[in-house]
Formats: structure tokens, sequence, C-alpha cells
């Protein structure tokens, strides 16, 4: 490639470490996407494309692919007059808010190695890196590591690292590959920039081209106190903040709090495996932004999108915080599984919710998945094949009356120490089932045999579940110990309660 | 048997013999000791599949298995209940001697239940799984029992059909039924052999 990255090293050899800097002295890195408007709408910059926005002179080209470029076409240029170079040239508008979306994406991968993330609209993402040299083992492995997770982003990119957010800004959106990390090297690689890269109001610029002066080296060679004359304060300004001489602050984003991805599926489909793709697409993204804000998350919302309808919407939980994307998708998978789809689903939204951060403490939980971590995993599993109200520990309760003594609470819960009456069956019915026999049956004739009781239970009046009831522990001409009760309110009736098991 | 032959068989392990030494594991008592004596790995068999054919539920079948369950409970083994037909009642369960905090359920239909069993047999903590599954494939079986070998633990199959002539991979079979104030267990199968078919227990 033409912008061979044009490495000037100048390193601490001499130091033990290699890296050792100064910790006041900062490194910015700069990624420039030189094809993000053609890039978010899904245009190859081998085509031939522009795009382009509405302008004075009507529709002009904000943005040429490389082959388009090729025959002519350039940025500024009339859509006609690019037509007129090529017919068959594929004109689309421009998606501002896809635009942004993309260097969203690109701040969130940023955030992975630094919280200080700038993003510079139309096209520039700046990140300062010096602080987490020592993690990712110095400058160089750095930049290396950038380079690469950015070629496999898929889009055309430049990167920058230099100590001031100016440069690097500059020499990435010139397209130069630079890894510069004395400030006295700056001016050197600097000098053959054309003179539009700072960024100077329409004005000024023609006035400077006017003057003859077409790139920096030129700027710099001017009397400095004439240029502040002639050609305002912005443009010395702007240079010695790209050198490093004067403060340059730059606002910092704050990566954003809620995540909300959504992508469209290439035809509508109801198979779950393709649907199960586009999703593995978005939680990957899920688990990106998670390690970029060192948190887990215990929840996730699914929307997936059809035609003319409203929204499927389903809901992730797990029991343990995680940012795993595989067990994210393992789950989803058995909730779309189990739902039955209304109609095609064409795209599906992604938004996660109960973020927390990791407690230090607890982080190796989730580097190492111990018996745990497992178990919890197998029971978000299950819950999200059978539901989440099927899968309960019972759970005693301090009340006379045996409905009431119990209770299903979720997995994983404290058991309070509540005193447990004796003559207590293991099998309790759903509900009490009515006997067909009459108090003398029960206790005269041979179909059952009293072995226990009468034990009074008479309870409640504080609610409406009032009762009094004698239970009796029988054995039936089976063989089996049943539970049963004379409702004394309802004319003496006799119900089974439970079996002893 | 000649002791040559006996030898060179053993050797080569050329026959698998069921009564043999190696075909029997380790067990957790019964806590009836009549039981524990009938069975080879004298008490209900680890990392191993039992089923247990019940004619009408309420005969005894968790009286039966209580004592084990506490045992297991106390060592903080969880004890997991998988489409019971009744609900388990928590106060007679606390009563009995359980922890309820190591006591789960999970209520599902058919078409689940040996999974669930099978994805919380393969599991340490997991120190005793029950299932009270409708139907349960031979295949089924064979997966429930090597799961149960992955995870070390005792996985009961109760079951409410007379299954004896169905053949099962399942390393215990039983079937129990009514005998004045007691129950009569039947041992239809034990690997590692069993020389007593019939065992009497006063719950």
């Amino acid at each position: 490639m033409q912008h061979a990255a044009q490495h000037a090293v100048s390193l601490d050899r001499g130091t033990a470490s290699g890296v050792a800097r100064a910790p006041s002295s900062f490194l910015w890195a700069a990624v420039d996407l030189p094809f993000l408007a053609l890039e978010a709408l899904h245009i190859g910059v081998n085509e031939y494309a522009v795009v382009t926005e509405p302008s004075r002179r009507g529709e002009i080209v904000h943005q040429a692919s490389e082959n388009a470029r090729s025959v002519g076409i350039k940025p500024g240029m009339n859509v006609n007059a690019a037509l007129a170079i090529w017919a068959s040239l594929q004109v689309c508008p421009r998606d501002p808010d896809a635009e942004r979306r993309y260097l969203h994406e690109f701040h969130h991968w940023a955030g992975r190695f630094t919280p200080t993330v700038s993003t510079e609209p139309p096209t520039t993402l700046l990140f300062e890196v010096a602080a987490s040299l020592k993690l990712f083992d110095g400058v160089e492995a750095l930049y290396d590591r950038l380079r690469r997770e950015l070629d496999q982003t898929g889009h055309r990119c430049y990167l920058a690292l230099t100590p001031t957010p100016g440069a690097s800004s500059m020499l990435a959106a010139a397209g130069r590959e630079t890894l510069i990390t004395d400030r006295a090297d700056l001016r050197m690689s600097m000098q053959a920039l054309p003179i539009h890269s700072l960024g100077l109001a329409g004005e000024t610029l023609r006035r400077l081209r006017a003057a003859g002066v077409s790139s920096l080296e030129e700027l710099w060679r001017l009397p400095r106190h004439d240029l502040a004359r002639r050609f305002g304060p912005d443009v010395v300004r702007k240079l010695d903040q790209a050198l490093g001489m004067r403060p340059d602050p730059r606002r910092i984003d704050a990566i954003p709090d809620c995540f909300e991805r959504h992508r469209e599926l290439e035809a509508e489909t109801v198979e779950a495996g393709f649907i199960l793709q586009a999703a593995r697409f978005l939680l990957k993204q899920f688990s990106d932004f998670l390690t970029a804000r060192s948190a887990v998350a215990s929840e996730v919302q699914v929307w997936l999108k059809h035609a003319g309808k409203p929204a499927t919407r389903i809901d992730v939980g797990t029991r343990l915080p995680m940012r795993d994307a595989g067990q994210w998708e393992r789950l989803l998978r058995e909730h779309i599984q189990r739902r039955e789809l209304c109609a095609p689903v064409r795209g599906i939204r992604l938004s996660g919710s109960g973020l927390r951060s990791i407690n230090p403490a607890s982080g190796d939980l989730f580097e190492t998945p111990d018996a745990v971590g497992d178990w919890a995993r197998a029971l978000d599993e299950l819950e999200a094949r059978l539901g989440k109200k099927n899968l309960w520990m019972p759970k005693v309760l301090a009340d006379h009356r045996p409905e009431h003594a119990w209770k299903r609470s979720p997995p994983a819960v404290d058991q309070a120490d509540v005193s447990c009456p004796p003559h207590r069956p293991l099998w309790l019915l759903d509900e009490p089932r009515r006997l067909n026999c009459q108090a003398n049956d029960v206790s005269g004739s041979g179909s059952f045999n009293i072995i226990d009781g009468p034990e009074r239970i008479e309870s409640g009046w504080w609610d409406d579940n009032e009762y009094c009831r004698d239970y009796y522990t029988v054995v039936c001409s089976q063989g089996r110990r049943l539970w049963v009760f004379q409702d004394l309110k309802k004319k003496s009736e006799w119900y089974l309660h439970g079996l002893f098991g | 048997m000649k002791p040559d032959l006996r030898g060179l068989l053993s050797k080569h392990h050329l026959v698998w013999q069921g009564n043999t030494a190696d075909g029997k594991g380790s067990g957790v008592s019964t806590g009836f000791a009549e039981l524990d004596q009938a069975l080879p790995t004298r008490g209900w068999p680890e990392a191993a599949l039992t089923e247990i054919a019940v004619p009408y539920w309420g005969l005894g079948e968790l009286r039966l298995l209580l004592p084990a369950m506490v045992h297991l409970n106390r060592q903080k083994r969880r004890i997991v209940w998988i489409a019971p037909p009744y609900l388990p009642y928590a106060p007679a369960l606390a009563r009995a001697g359980l922890d309820l905090q190591y006591v789960m359920v999970v209520d599902t239909q058919s078409g689940n239940v040996s999974w669930a069993m099978e994805r919380l047999s393969s599991f340490r903590s997991c120190g005793m799984v029950l299932a009270w599954p409708m139907r349960l494939s031979e295949v089924e079986a064979r997966r429930l029992q090597l799961a149960a070998e992955t995870g070390g633990g005792i996985g009961i199959v109760l079951r409410a059909e007379d299954t004896r002539w169905r053949a099962s991979s399942a390393a215990l079979r039983l079937k129990i039924e009514p005998l004045d104030g007691e129950i009569a267990i039947n041992i239809l199968k034990a690997r590692g052999g069993s020389h007593r078919p019939r065992v009497a227990v006063s719950l």
C-alpha cells in the first residue's frame, strides 16, 4: 500500500524498560476512516459509487469510492458532473446517523484500551493511550495490536500515534500511518502535510494559498509574528497545538451507559439459526461494550422485528452477571427455540441492562469458571428452557395452616430457621381432594385405619383463609399412608391433603 | 471353573463377570440395614442410575430414600426433584432433617424431564437427582446413566408403570410393593450381583 506505516520510532532504547516516559507525557492515537460515509451505507470501495450531500450548488459529491476517484471523480464535484464522467455511477445520499453509529462502534472498541476517548466527527476517533502502555507491553506492541484489530473490522482506516492529539488526527486524516513517541520528531513528520490538514476556516485557507503556501513546511518557514498578523491567530495556535507547545483540550466522551444496537437480517426468516447468527454478532458487540466498561450484565432484551407487526420481545436473564457472548447465545437459543414466532423476522434489536462493574474481589469468578459459576449457568439454562417459575426451592413459613406453611422460592436464597411440626406428609396435594365417605366410614369401617390424630388446626382469622380442621394420619387398604382432614366448618366433609410417600 | 482358566479370563478381561468386584462401585447407605446387605454397593449406587418401580405414589418411596437424602444433604450436596407427581412438602422435608437450601424442585413436562436430569446429574454438587418421567426410552436411560457417571451423584428414576420386562441400562432396578405395614423391595437387577432378590423393609 502507498500508505505503508512510516514508523518514525524514537524510543528511549537506552533505558531498561524501553518505554520509560515521564508520566506527564501523552500518547494520542487517532483513527481516521476515510471511507466512512460509503462504508456506513455498505458500499464497497471497489464499486463505482459516490455519497452525495446537498449544498448551495445542488447535490455534490461528499465521498467517492476508490474506483470513482481513479476515473477523476472528486469530493465537492457536482453530481451531474460526476455522472458525466461515469454514466453508471452509483449515487447514494449521505446517512449521517449511520456514520455516527459506526463511529460509536469504534468508540466502544477504543474503550477497551483507554477511558479517554473522543470522537471527532465526521471521520476521526481520538484516544489517549499513554496510561495503558504497560498493560499492552509497550508502544510498539500496542501499535501493532491496534493495527491488527482495525484490520479485522473490515473498514479502511489509518492509524497514527503521536504525543499530541492535533498531530495524530492530522497525520491519520492525511493517510500517513505514523508512530512517534518524541515531541521533537513531530515537526519533521508533519512538514509535508498540506495546509488544509490544519482545519482552518475557508477564508484563511484561501489567503494562505494565495500567498503561495501549500504545506506546513512552508508555513513554518514564515516568520511567526508575521503569520499571526497576516492570517489571524488561529494559524499559529493550531501549529503550536499540533507540536505540543500549547494545550489542546479535547472533549472526552463518556462511554454511553446503555447498550442498544440493531441489525437487519439479510432476508426475512423464521429459522432460529439465522436469527441467532445475527444475534451472535450483536452479543459479541455487547461483550466488547462490557469489557470496555469493566462491567458485567445480568439481563439482555432482544426484540425480533417483524414486518407490519409489533416486535417479539425476549428477555434473557442470568443469575451471575457475565459478559461471555457464547453463554448469552446459549441462553438466547433456548428462548428462541421455545418461542412461537408470529411472523418472519426481519431484524433484531438488542439492549443490555443490569450492568454492574466487576467487583475486583470476585474477579477470578469470571475468569476461571468454578463450580459456583457452572451451577449458576446450568440453572440459567434450565430457566431459559423451562420457564422461570418452574425452578424453585421449597421454603418453610411460620404458619399453622398446612397450605401456608411453605412457599416456592427462587433458587439460591437464604432459608430462615422455622420450627416444623411433626406428622407432616412428604407429598402435599395442590388442592385438598374431597373424599366420598362419611366420618364413621373413616373411623369405623375397614377402608381406613387411623394411626395418628386428630390434630386440630384452627387459624387464619386474619385473612380470608380461615379454617378449622382435624387432621389424621391414616393407612388405606392399598397400604398407603395418607394425611386426611375433616373440615369442621363444611358439614364435616373429609378431604385428602397429603401422602406420606 | 478351573483356576488357570479363571486367571486367564480375568487377566485379559475376556469376559465381563457381573459378580466381580470391578462391577461394584461405591454406595451411600440407604439407612435400612436389610436393604444395604442385599445391595452389592451396600447402599444406593453412586455415579449410577437407579430405577424404582412403584405401583402407586405414596407407598413409601420417599421414606425409603429419605435417610440417604439427609446423609448427602449434610455434606452440602444438592437434592433435585424433577417433575414430582405432588408437591414436596417443605415442613415435612425440614422435619426429616433436610436442609432446604440444598433442595431444588424442577417442574416440567415429560419432554424435558430427561434433559433436565441429564444436565443436573453431571454436577458434582448434586448428590441425588430424582425424576418422575412419564416415559423413559432406553436411549435416555443410557444417557442418564452416563451423566450420573460424570457427576458422581445418585440418579433415581421413579416410575409408576411396571417396567420389569423392559431392558434398561440402570445400574440398579427395584420394584416396591406393599407388604402389611412394611414394604417389600424386589431387586430386579443389580450391577455386581445380588444374592437376595426380595427384601422387606419396615419404614
